[in-house]
């Protein structure tokens, strides 16, 4: 039997014309503008009560969230509870305080941003702080006190985003300007690559930040009036061991921060390091595994803000090309699903990299959604039954080829 | 038959690189969607009908086109290795890499190594053939 000789069917799709935004932080509030000037109806749902995130507290990055949500429908406080569906018409579920409400969309951009319960249990609160708690910290001390050294620590764990270089340059800064105590900021790389970035790494050189570039290990140890820090210099190739008053550490890297259980909702694997997108060299900057759900922002690793907002300019033109296409033709030769061999085990459910699969309640069956599938298979070698076949694929030619 | 090798190819990366070797000595070859659609069973298959090998060729790990395929894949061979074992049949005789559509030098060093295997004395004991030394 050669698959050349069937005709394949054309399943044409519509795609709303609508788009669901989740989260009401910076990224989100930049990528439902863009997207409503491209001309959908967009829906932001953010969780907290009021719109901003974490974009709230800078002062650089301030925007007019009323001026650019305008035309953009906002429900707060809203948490997403289901996302069923495919590209081109979800069907999500939103909790309301006043109870449940739905949206159907033809795409869905996630920008929960990167919480901030994950920098709750660092350091001892009291000398050795994050790094953006360290004024309140000192506010409180003397003058004398004021005036020693302070030791500022990034990458800790793992190498992390220009934002913290950011933050850590600018609290330096000022440290350095306000008391003038000698203020040593440790990094594995100073993260300049940006205009303004560039610039205040020149200022904080010049006003005397010493910066430190080291690898391996650092060890912090608090003393009864001082925090030794213990890192091998890079450029030196040896042990250096600074004394300081009070040590900042960067909260950038530590710990898993985003919303898992989001992720588990909306069908969005996660990497390694806990962020939304699988560390994989074919998924680019905004996609996911689901196709017609994209990412921004803080919950897939940036913390750089210009950055976001590019990346969610960015995100919302990947959705006009998709969205302003119409429909989209698909050919059905998806994977088959044998109704009376199919047990309903939900293994091809749990292992379908794209959530293409979903039940069909009048069959009892697993069925595959035409529009999500991407004919790879992985559901038909984990069938435990053996009843999904892949018509480009069928098991019994694979063996004929064995000779 | 018995020093016969088969291949299971990702259709996006090995079967470049194997194809790009030319015609290999006693390897038969099997173009998938995805390492991921190997089977246990397509895989016991195999050795059934008497192949002395298999080998099962995917994309780089992180660099699947279907994002999990190749960790499923993995996953697979395990379970068969562990099954293969309680046969009491030299789990070496199947093996996964992960191998870029460039890298035909590595494709043509796995199936070098697992010929050079086949031949030694260690995995020539087994059920396969009666229990006989081969």
């Amino acid at each position: 039997m050669s698959n050349n000789e069937t005709k394949i069917g054309v399943k044409r799709v519509e795609l709303l014309q609508s788009v669901l935004i989740v989260g009401g932080g910076i990224a989100g509030m930049h990528a439902a503008e863009e997207i409503r000037r491209c001309g959908y109806t967009t829906v932001l749902i953010e969780k907290s009560d009021t719109i901003g995130g974490q974009g709230l507290f800078t002062e650089r990055y301030a925007v007019d969230c009323e001026k650019l949500l305008s035309g953009v429908e906002v429900i707060t406080p809203a948490a997403l509870t289901r996302l069923e569906g495919a590209i081109g018409s979800f069907h999500a579920s939103i909790r309301t305080p006043e109870g449940g409400a739905s949206v159907k969309c033809g795409a869905v951009v996630i920008c929960s941003g990167a919480g901030k319960d994950c920098d709750a249990d660092i350091g001892d609160g009291e000398r050795i702080v994050p790094i953006a708690d360290l004024a309140q910290a000192f506010a409180g001390y003397p003058i004398k006190i004021r005036r020693r050294p302070i030791c500022l620590i990034l990458d800790m764990k793992i190498e992390e985003s220009a934002a913290s270089s950011e933050m850590a340059l600018d609290i330096a800064l000022r440290f350095r300007k306000r008391y003038g105590g000698e203020v040593y900021l440790f990094c594995r790389e100073v993260r300049v690559n940006a205009v303004h970035l560039e610039k205040l790494y020149d200022e904080a050189r010049n006003a005397g930040v010493a910066i430190i570039t080291y690898e391996g290990e650092i060890v912090i140890h608090k003393t009864e009036n001082e925090v030794l820090i213990t890192a091998r210099d890079a450029l030196l190739d040896r042990d250096i061991e600074v004394s300081c008053h009070s040590a900042g550490i960067s909260t950038y890297g530590l710990g898993a921060c985003i919303d898992e259980q989001l992720a588990d909702i909306a069908g969005i694997s996660t990497d390694s390091q806990h962020q939304m997108q699988d560390n994989n060299a074919h998924l680019f900057p905004g996609l996911t595994n689901r196709p017609g759900v994209f990412v921004v922002g803080a919950c897939r690793g940036q913390h750089y803000i210009p950055k976001i907002i590019t990346d969610a300019k960015a995100t919302a033109l990947a959705v006009h090309a998709l969205l302003s296409q119409k429909y989209i033709e698909v050919e059905l030769n998806n994977a088959v699903v044998n109704e009376d061999t199919c047990a309903l085990c939900l293994t091809c459910i749990r292992t379908c990299p794209h959530k293409a699969m979903t039940i069909n309640r009048e069959k009892t069956a697993a069925v595959s959604i035409p529009e999500a599938c991407q004919k790879c298979g992985i559901c038909v070698g984990e069938c435990p039954a053996g009843a999904i076949t892949l018509p480009a694929y069928i098991g019994h030619t694979l063996q004929k080829q064995v000779p | 038959m018995k020093n016969r090798l088969v291949i299971y190819c990702c259709e996006n990366s090995a079967m470049k690189a194997v194809s790009a070797a030319g015609a290999l000595d006693s390897v038969d070859i099997i173009k998938l969607p995805c390492s991921g659609r190997v089977e246990a069973g397509l895989i016991l298959k195999s050795f059934e009908k008497g192949y002395g090998g298999v080998v099962v060729l995917g994309c780089p790990l992180d660099n699947c086109t279907f994002i999990r395929g190749n960790y499923r894949a993995r996953k697979r061979v395990s379970v068969v290795k562990k099954s293969l074992r309680e046969a009491g049949i030299n789990e070496n005789r199947v093996k996964i890499d992960f191998v870029s559509s460039v890298d035909t030098h590595k494709v043509i060093a796995i199936v070098e190594e697992m010929k050079a295997f086949i031949l030694t004395r260690q995995s020539r004991f087994s059920p396969l053939y009666g229990g006989k030394l081969l």
